[in-house]
């Protein structure tokens, strides 16, 4: 009977390549493809490996970033206090806004971040108001 | 048996088997002659349990398993075809037809597509799922091959063959959900990528028509999944065909 083959370690990735993905968008604001190059080649990992990691994850911006960021939360609990209302409205007034799976601020559902700042949604938004 | 590892004893469709201790059970049900489909298992790469056909019912098991990446332990009773596992069978392939842009009428691919295979040997005639027409492209840039992902169902053979065999890990996947893709060097075009060898083991691997030579027409892709195996046995015995 053949062997089974061994599986590899986890990608070999022990090397943080999540925090150092997040050390190049703390700096340019995005992960600039050039980056992504010098990333890669200073890790010793192939392209694709570098950019299925950074475009798996919602919070890596693959292009540049406008003059504002706005991400609202598609959580469970932001999404039974009105969360699709929000986005409603932002798409109404024309706000372009990105989506993330949850923040991890429930507390404070809907929630809608700002420039980097965790806030709630316009109550006035919330279904029973 | 080899006397290193212990052997386990168990049976599969009533039928005993005995198999060395890191056996896995689709090389125990494969071994004893039995049939489970598969899509993303191929002999000679590592084994992801993506497809999701080779799952198996283990007595005493609270959940099922794919037999691909399930080891073998002593006393086990499988069962690879109960009504369940049918209905479940089906009802993936179904979902793989629903999900992308499987057009077998005019698919390079037609007449030799595992995909259309394993649909046939689920008896599967119609998707009970909505289609979902996804709006995908068609990557034409390499001088040799082409990539259609309408027509990939993300069985990540050529992920790992690229990666595991010849050694140049050109695709991986990228994004997720619905959005999920195969992506070349930094989802660029593919021949675009300069660690891309054109040594067309991604082509001979693909089970449907998504990765083919661009001198193959309607029905005419011949591919060759049986290369891994051969290549990680030749490298392992140092034994080559031409040799």
């Amino acid at each position: 009977m053949a062997t089974k083959p061994e599986r590899p370690a986890p990608h070999g990735l022990g090397d943080s390549l999540v925090e150092r993905l997040h050390a190049v968008q703390q700096e340019h604001g995005y992960l600039p493809r050039e980056e992504l190059q010098r990333l890669a080649r200073a890790m010793a990992r192939p392209l694709s490996e570098v950019m299925g990691v950074a475009s798996f994850y919602h919070l890596f911006r693959l292009v540049p970033p406008g003059l504002h960021r706005c991400v609202v939360c598609r959580g469970t609990a932001c999404f039974v206090r009105g969360a699709e209302r929000l986005e409603a409205t932002l798409r109404q007034r024309g706000v372009a806004f990105e989506t993330a799976s949850c923040v991890g601020a429930c507390g404070q559902a809907p929630v809608v971040v700002l420039d980097g700042a965790v806030g709630s949604g316009d109550p006035g938004e919330l279904p029973w108001q | 048996m080899s006397a290193k590892l212990p052997a386990v004893h168990g049976s599969i469709n009533g039928q005993a088997f005995t198999a060395a201790a890191d056996a896995t059970l689709l090389q125990v049900i494969r071994g004893a002659g039995l049939q489970v489909p598969t899509l993303c298992h191929l002999d000679g790469l590592t084994p992801v349990g993506a497809c999701r056909l080779c799952l198996v019912a283990i007595e005493g098991h609270p959940k099922l398993e794919p037999a691909c990446v399930t080891t073998v332990a002593d006393g086990m009773v499988v069962h690879t075809h109960t009504p369940e596992l049918e209905t479940y069978r089906r009802m993936a392939v179904e979902l793989f037809f629903a999900e992308g842009n499987h057009v077998c009428a005019f698919c390079v691919a037609n007449g030799s597509c595992e995909l259309q295979d394993v649909a046939v040997e689920v008896g599967m005639d119609h998707s009970r799922f909505p289609y979902q027409y996804p709006q995908r492209h068609v990557d034409a840039s390499h001088p040799q091959f082409s990539l259609d992902h309408h027509r990939c169902i993300l069985c990540t053979r050529c992920v790992r063959v690229c990666d595991e065999i010849e050694g140049a890990h050109v695709w991986d996947v990228g994004y997720r959900g619905s959005t999920c893709s195969i992506i070349a060097g930094l989802d660029q075009p593919w021949g675009d990528v300069a660690a891309c060898t054109s040594c067309g083991k991604c082509v001979d691997v693909c089970p449907t028509g998504a990765l083919f030579r661009k001198e193959d027409g309607t029905g005419e892709k011949h591919p060759h999944p049986e290369r891994p195996r051969q290549l990680a046995e030749a490298r392992s015995e140092h034994h080559w065909q031409n040799q």
